[in-house]
């Protein structure tokens, strides 16, 4: 079966699987997605997953279900500590499956979908903000460098100042690619 | 001798109300906004990932709201604030390697918000303040259903029991979580708030140099 239907079809039933049949579904679907892209799983690393690894296979066995087990003076739940796993387990293969599922998402998908939703002229307002990037951060670059602006303590004033010097820059670009493309 | 339309023909008034085609000016000041917050989400986005601070979603969330609010005294078509947002989540998606799907998601809600929000009511300053309130309400809800679908449902009653057993590790008599969760929830409206009415100020104000470089 392709990947593209795999996967997805991965996500679902990690989504909905009963917590008595998890441990048999989990670790070949950990073991796939690895031999897909090991690369996915590049988010073990991050320190806001292990902050819920911490939360949730040490905080919560002290916290929920009955104490029964004692280790180092302190007593945990071997139940809390079970379901602490299986929410690892998920984790483990929802953030992958989506991950992979989001590399897929092109240009062009992304195009027919708002088509679809009905924004009009996306895709020409998608190519004339790319367009603007490099002009929006030469401006601003410029505006922070002059050294009246350094003057402006007020917030307001100050991003209202700078809106209306983008604004400006912006539309005077736009008339003087139009030109362009005429001439 | 060509007539001209009353304000209150009706014909003349649903043309204005279902714009179809957008002109130049909104078409770049879409572009523009659009830009700006995309720019604003991959750079500054970039720099508090690395810079690990807690909050990260919130701070950007601040600027999303003063850059809708800001916006939508601009662009004020049908649409315009999806449209910017589709721009700048879109931006986000391609630019960016690796896990970036929930900010998407994220984008095209608080866009979605917003424009709900300023189609039922008008322009102005509590609108605003409506806006920014209920945007960064979705932030705190978006980031316990993200994890609530990656960990699954039963991490709300972790976090309620975490909650509950540092109010008994102070000698708080009945659940701790019932008075945090309000607290926690009112700072977000207030936040949101703020962020709104800063949105609207800098937005007028941004008019009037306009106006006066004008003239």
């Amino acid at each position: 079966m392709k990947n593209k239907y795999l996967v997805p079809i991965i996500f679902i039933v990690a989504l909905f699987i009963p917590l008595d049949f998890s441990f048999y579904f989990f670790p070949p679907a950990i073991l796939y997605l690895m031999f897909l892209d090991i690369h996915l799983f590049c988010f073990l690393r991050r320190i806001s997953f292990l902050l819920f690894v911490i939360i949730l296979l040490i905080v919560q066995p002290m916290v929920i279900g009955e104490k029964d087990f004692l280790l180092l003076g302190i007593k945990f739940s071997t139940s809390g500590f079970y379901n602490g796993l299986i929410m690892i387990f998920r984790a483990v293969v929802m953030i992958p499956a989506i991950n992979y599922l989001s590399k897929t998402a092109g240009r062009k998908k992304l195009q027919s979908l708002f088509a679809k939703l009905g924004l009009k002229n996306y895709d020409e307002i998608l190519d004339h903000s790319q367009k603007l990037f490099p002009l929006l951060k030469e401006k601003t670059k410029e505006f922070f460098t002059k050294a009246e602006r350094k003057k402006i303590f007020n917030p307001i004033e100050l991003s209202a100042q700078l809106l209306a010097f983008l604004i400006k820059a912006a539309h005077s670009y736009t008339a003087k690619t139009k030109e362009e493309n005429v001439l | 001798m060509k007539v001209k339309p009353h304000l209150y023909d009706e014909v003349f008034l649903f043309e204005i109300m279902m714009k179809k085609e957008i002109d130049q000016n909104e078409f770049i000041s879409t572009a523009l906004f659009g830009a700006l917050w995309g720019l604003i989400e991959i750079s500054l986005g970039t720099i508090l990932h690395a810079s690990k601070i807690p909050f990260r979603g919130t701070v950007l969330t601040i600027i999303a709201v003063v850059i809708i609010t800001i916006s939508r005294s601009f662009i004020n078509y049908k649409g315009s604030i999806i449209a910017i947002s589709s721009v700048a989540a879109t931006l986000k998606l391609i630019t960016l390697p690796g896990f970036n799907i929930t900010p998407f998601i994220a984008i095209m809600m608080q866009g979605t918000i917003a424009e709900i929000v300023f189609s039922f009511f008008t322009y102005n300053l509590v609108s605003s303040l409506f806006t920014g309130s209920l945007i960064l309400l979705y932030t705190l809800i978006h980031s316990l259903i993200m994890q609530g679908i990656f960990f699954g449902f039963g991490i709300y009653n972790v976090y309620l029991e975490i909650l509950n057993s540092i109010g008994k590790a102070i000698n708080y008599e009945g659940e701790i979580s019932l008075i945090l969760i309000p607290v926690i929830v009112f700072l977000y409206i207030f936040i949101g708030a703020s962020a709104g009415w800063f949105g609207y100020a800098t937005a007028n104000r941004t008019r009037e140099i306009l106006q006066e470089s004008v003239v």
